[in-house]
């Protein structure tokens, strides 16, 4: 029998944003976004805990070596680490950079990369603050 | 059809004091019960609220939930048991004993209609120790 489990790997990467919705007036930006609308944009160190299904390779005892996990996350935040989500990355142009957007925005740029035959991305855990967290998966 | 899925945590905290007492019992039951947790004078902890909204990501905002108004009505709720003796000061424990198990779901029932839209509340976790919490959902 195929025994299914979870790994759960974490990582750190730190990032600004800005919270501003073009649809609106600065008014109702303020009232509803607050300080988050800050020009300038804010930043937080952000922990990515990604969740990996699968079975265990009976001759690894591993769901997926981590040694190939670590890298691949590791290339998809390169694009968030260190930069101002808004206006150094392609996907908040539109989208606000809100913790459960970003959250969305990991876990289909993981799932894109995630190159393994039988495991898949489970879910991710976003961790915007030590108190604030976001957490993303898809359900049939 | 695959449906996406988002939930957001966001943990509070307040310290509180209680005893576990039944009137119901006799002395040396209640001792027996409860043990150090009967001391008459009661005993206090720090309180962790882990609290999950469920929801659709709302188009316009970005958020299941905004947090500054899930802030103060969170806050509207654990300030009332912030810094006060549970099974005096507050109606609800004077009845139901104020353990974990019943803070939990008093948070829930005081909680639950007051979250702000689209948000749902999901589930409460309820830490009283760094070693045990009491989970707690409807």
């Amino acid at each position: 029998m195929i025994e299914y489990r979870t790994l759960t790997k974490r990582m750190e990467f730190s990032a600004s944003h800005r919270y501003w919705n073009n649809n609106w007036s600065e008014k109702k930006n303020l009232e509803v976004f607050g300080k988050c609308t800050s020009k300038y944009g804010h930043g937080h160190n952000y922990v990515l805990e990604t969740t990996i299904e699968g079975p265990v390779d009976p001759e690894t005892g591993m769901i997926i070596n981590i040694y190939k996990l670590k890298p691949m996350i590791k290339s998809v935040l390169k694009e968030f680490d260190h930069k101002f989500l808004n206006e150094d990355t392609d996907y908040f142009e539109e989208l606000i950079p809100t913790t459960e957007n970003f959250a969305k925005i990991l876990y289909e740029c993981i799932t894109e990369k995630l190159k393994c035959a039988d495991c898949k991305l489970l879910k991710v855990r976003l961790y915007e603050t030590k108190d604030l967290f976001v957490e993303y998966w898809k359900e049939q | 059809m695959i449906k996406e899925k988002c939930t957001l945590t966001k943990i509070y905290s307040f310290s509180a004091a209680h005893r576990l007492h039944n009137e119901n019992f006799s002395d040396e039951k209640n001792k027996e019960v409860f043990g150090k947790c009967n001391n008459p004078q009661g005993h206090g902890h720090d309180y962790y609220l882990e609290l999950t909204v469920k929801g659709d990501i709302a188009e316009d905002t970005g958020m299941i939930v905004n947090i500054e108004d899930l802030d103060q009505v969170v806050s509207s709720i654990i300030d009332e048991l912030d810094h006060k003796r549970l099974d005096i000061e507050i109606d609800y424990f004077t009845k139901e004993r104020a353990s974990g198990e019943n803070i939990a779901k008093y948070l829930w029932k005081n909680l639950a209609d007051k979250i702000p839209t689209p948000g749902k509340l999901s589930h409460i976790r309820l830490w009283e120790t760094s070693e045990n919490y009491f989970d707690y959902e409807e």
